[in-house]
């Protein structure tokens, strides 16, 4: 897939949150990250991640990348 | 390198409670000032310089060998049952000095909202600097011309000196204000560069 082409990758991070029952702006203030970003996460709206910022987020809800994000079939 | 600011919670906090008082203060001493003067029919106070400068008469000061001294034409008034005005007219530059004040105050503290919040290279961020340096730069120019007037207005009001009133239009203020429509400009540069991460997390 081109890389100017509209991603299809979707992240979980709400459930993730809902899951461990931690609340966006602690989770933020924990990993060092803006709560504005973090929405911007939560809300599909991001478009790249450093990998220090996933790094601080898998360790902060003990989860692998795998478990929040996910690549959406491409529709047919 | 000491840092006066981590702008944390605290920071946020005092640098807004001080921002408010700052414009509140500024309104309340500009205005409150006179008006419980004429409530309490106070008579009127003022300094006017004036564009007079005469060398001090020998029997009030003799000068010595290669020293030279001038009155500098400075008139204080006290004017005891001033007209309202009088009142208005002395209290007007105050009174647009403490507008300009307390605008560019409640502008910093609406951006420091902004900047608490994670947004410090906003657009209106840069718009309101800009605000805040056409403010100074008017007030620079505005101030000191109502101040002539005013002070013209007194000098008749209260002597029969022929007199005029001078006018001091301050450098530093527009300076101060260059340097901030900079530093508006620097932070333009930042909402293009924002833009240009934007959705980076």
């Amino acid at each position: 897939m081109p890389v100017d082409e509209p991603h299809r990758v979707v992240c979980r991070l709400d459930e993730l949150i809902a899951e461990r029952g931690v609340t966006v702006t602690a989770l933020a203030e924990r990993i060092g990250v803006s709560n504005v970003n973090l929405s911007v996460l939560k809300n599909q709206r991001a478009k790249a991640i450093r990998f220090s910022t996933l790094t601080a987020l898998c360790d902060a809800l003990d989860c692998q990348p795998g478990d929040l994000f996910a690549v959406l079939p491409p529709e047919s | 390198m000491l840092r006066l600011f981590s702008w944390d919670r605290s920071d946020y906090l005092i640098t807004r409670a001080v921002l408010l008082l700052v414009g509140v203060g500024a309104l309340v001493g500009a205005i409150g000032g006179p008006l419980l003067s004429w409530a309490t029919g106070s008579r009127l106070e003022a300094q006017v310089a004036t564009d007079h400068s005469d060398p001090l008469p020998q029997s009030l000061a003799a000068a010595k060998a290669g020293a030279d001294l001038h009155w500098d034409g400075v008139l204080d008034l006290r004017i005891d049952d001033p007209s309202l005005g009088l009142r208005i007219g002395t209290a007007l530059p105050g009174a647009l000095l403490a507008l300009i004040v307390a605008t560019c105050a409640w502008i910093l503290f609406r951006w420091v909202g902004s900047v608490s919040q994670g947004r410090p290279f906003a657009p209106a961020g840069v718009r309101s600097l800009r605000l805040i340096g056409w403010l100074i730069a008017v007030g620079a120019v505005l101030i000191p011309m109502v101040e002539l007037f005013t002070n013209s207005a007194l000098i008749m009001a209260s002597t029969t000196l022929k007199v005029a009133p001078s006018a001091t239009f301050e450098f530093g203020w527009f300076l101060a204000a260059a340097l901030v429509l900079v530093v508006a400009e620097s932070i333009q540069v930042g909402v293009r560069l924002s833009k240009d991460v934007e959705g980076l997390v």
